[in-house]
């Protein structure tokens, strides 16, 4: 059967964990450790491998969804968790000292996965952040040719603003594809 | 307990206190079960016609919900020729407004009190009957048990997709496609936004902005907007309603930009405040109701600049497949028609919301284009996100399925997938 996969990928903080249970039909499985480096400072647990949700189809089939541990000691992981997925959920941290450099570095960490499919950015926090605005990532995204690529103000929380995502990166692989 | 669907009424031309008293009157009819309920979603409208725009309000209504029974109030007498129009003098009493109720219940169409597939489902089932034996092989009941998930989920998509297209004409209107070749009719397409309250916020705002100080905009009754530059705020001052009545009309001589004194600076704070950016977005939407700006090359290239915030801004239909091609190719309008087979408004409206923010641009020369569109070669245009795979057919059916539970949650409805 196939195994069809979307992947939340993106820095320490910045909601993956929480977007993915957000879209997920099931409650998602994680595999959470209590932080013991810099981490600490930012929230008490991290992702070591991955967080798993799932989004159950009418038909049957199922779309899997997979948090990437934040880390970049934990790269590895992400090679082995985008193997076979369908699209990238990049979501930044608008609180973090210099966001729009973390979305490029997460661009080039995932550039062989988006050339063969695609990406859209959440930028999340904006509540206790308002700036960059988006245009600062758009600016940034038209450097690193992607300008076309969605980017749009999320909540994690919110399972609108992430389905939202999803619809977005599903019309940028295929347009004509219709509901 | 009545299976009679509870009625769903919308009203328009009504503010604060007015507002506050009708809220007040309608708590006291109890033999008629209804609620009030957003615009777009209403089995019935109200529209007090002796408000300021009354009259505009009641042409808007026609022409967004023709089929949808009105009940209108005035003190004067109503020379109407529309049978779904019942008409109620003031001042308005109970029974007089009961009445009216009950009339245009009569004049909802009969599949108004038949539960729609959303509803059924909602409902809970019936004790279940006995089954009898089937005469078809164990394995087919997972078979058939997906058929069945399949079709609820058809029929929940089709409603979800009714849905959409009332928001729909809320915001892009219902204009009807035209014929792009025919020169006389292409001119109904355009419209020159300078003319409507579009133009007026956008002028504002560049004041503004140039001032470093607030501004406000008037329409000859008062103000209806403060526009402030420094937080890229509006304090909104009348309704929406009347916002999306007064932006939908080209602007009269009175709709003006003025400077705020003093004691408006501290008062405009007590009005609610949205981002300017989603100001902007609906004026453009509700000026251009499925048209293009004046000045629109139907056969250049669009380059999409940056997509749309769309989880913060109203999301026109085929918003997200019209940006999702534009991400992957510079295609004409009429190109973008052709790709999607959707209406022209849907098209028109979008082009023209995301021009108001400047997230659209056609810069290649219109005459490259039209030969290009003599020799349709879609690919021939550059691409302007090279990551973005080759469509891959082979998933679109999972897309579909996928997208229509997206749609679901989107539109805040049982999910269809």
């Amino acid at each position: 059967m196939s195994h069809y996969k979307i992947i939340f990928g993106g820095p320490v903080g910045a909601g993956k964990t929480t977007a993915v249970a957000a879209a997920s039909d099931i409650p998602p499985v994680r595999t959470d450790a209590a932080a013991s480096d810099e981490v600490r400072s930012i929230k008490p647990l991290t992702t070591v491998a991955m967080d798993y949700g799932l989004m159950k189809l009418a038909d049957g089939s199922t779309i899997h969804l997979y948090g990437t541990p934040g880390q970049d000691r934990f790269d590895f992981m992400w090679e082995i968790l985008t193997m076979g997925g369908i699209a990238l959920i990049l979501l930044v941290d608008n609180s973090r000292a210099d966001p729009v450099k973390d979305m490029r570095f997460y661009l080039q960490a995932f550039k062989d996965f988006i050339s063969r499919t695609a990406v859209a950015i959440g930028v999340t926090h904006t509540d206790a952040a308002p700036l960059p605005e988006l245009s600062a990532y758009a600016q940034a995204l038209e450097e690193e040719g992607m300008s076309c690529a969605p980017i749009f103000t999320v909540d994690a929380r919110n399972k609108r603003d992430i389905c939202l995502l999803i619809e977005a990166v599903l019309s940028v692989i295929d347009p004509l594809a219709r509901a | 307990m009545s299976n009679t669907p509870r009625l769903r009424l919308c009203h328009a031309g009504m503010e604060g206190r007015s507002l506050h008293a009708f809220e007040i009157f309608l708590s006291r009819i109890t033999s008629i079960e209804f609620q009030i309920t957003p615009e777009d979603q209403a089995d019935v409208g109200f529209i007090d016609l002796d408000h300021e725009r009354g009259p505009q309000l009641l042409e808007e209504q026609r022409r967004l919900f023709p089929s949808r029974p009105l009940i209108v109030a005035t003190q004067k007498a109503l020379a109407s020729n529309d049978a779904l129009v019942v008409p109620l003098g003031k001042p308005i009493g109970l029974g007089a407004f009961t009445a009216a109720l009950e009339q245009v219940r009569t004049l909802l169409p009969a599949s108004w009190a038949a539960p729609t597939p959303l509803e059924a489902a909602a409902t809970p089932a019936p004790a279940p009957v006995q089954a009898q034996p089937a005469p078809v092989a164990a394995s087919a009941a997972p078979q058939d048990e997906h058929s069945l998930m399949a079709q609820q989920g058809q029929d929940s998509l089709f409603l979800l997709r009714q849905q959409e297209e009332r928001m729909a004409a809320f915001y892009v209107g219902t204009k009807p496609d035209i014929d792009l070749n025919d020169a006389t009719a292409r001119v109904a397409v355009f419209y020159e936004p300078a003319n409507f309250l579009q133009g007026t916020i956008s002028r504002a705002r560049s004041h503004a902005q140039e001032i470093g100080r607030p501004v406000k905009i008037n329409d000859g009754l008062g103000t209806v907007l403060y526009l402030s530059p420094g937080d890229n705020h509006a304090h909104q001052v009348c309704s929406n309603n009347s916002l999306r009545a007064l932006a939908q009309l080209p602007t009269q001589p009175s709709v003006q930009m003025g400077q705020i004194d003093h004691h408006e600076l501290a008062s405009m704070e007590d009005f609610p405040t949205r981002p300017l950016i989603s100001l902007e977005w609906d004026a453009a939407l509700w000026a251009s109701r499925g048209r293009l700006p004046l000045g629109t090359d139907l056969d250049a290239p669009v380059r999409l600049n940056a997509w749309p915030d769309l989880t913060r801004l109203v999301i026109p239909p085929e918003a997200m497949r019209i940006a999702g091609l534009w991400s992957r190719q510079r295609l004409s309008l009429r190109q973008t028609l052709e790709q999607l087979q959707i209406p022209q408004r849907y098209v028109f409206a979008f082009y023209s919301a995301c021009h108001a923010l400047n997230l659209v641009s056609q810069p290649e020369l219109a005459r490259q284009t039209q030969a290009a569109h003599q020799h349709p070669t879609p690919s021939a245009t550059p691409e302007p996100q090279e990551s973005v795979a080759p469509q891959q057919p082979a998933m679109r059916g999972l897309f579909k399925r996928l997208l229509g539970k997206l749609l679901g949650t989107r539109l805040g409805e049982a999910e269809a997938g």
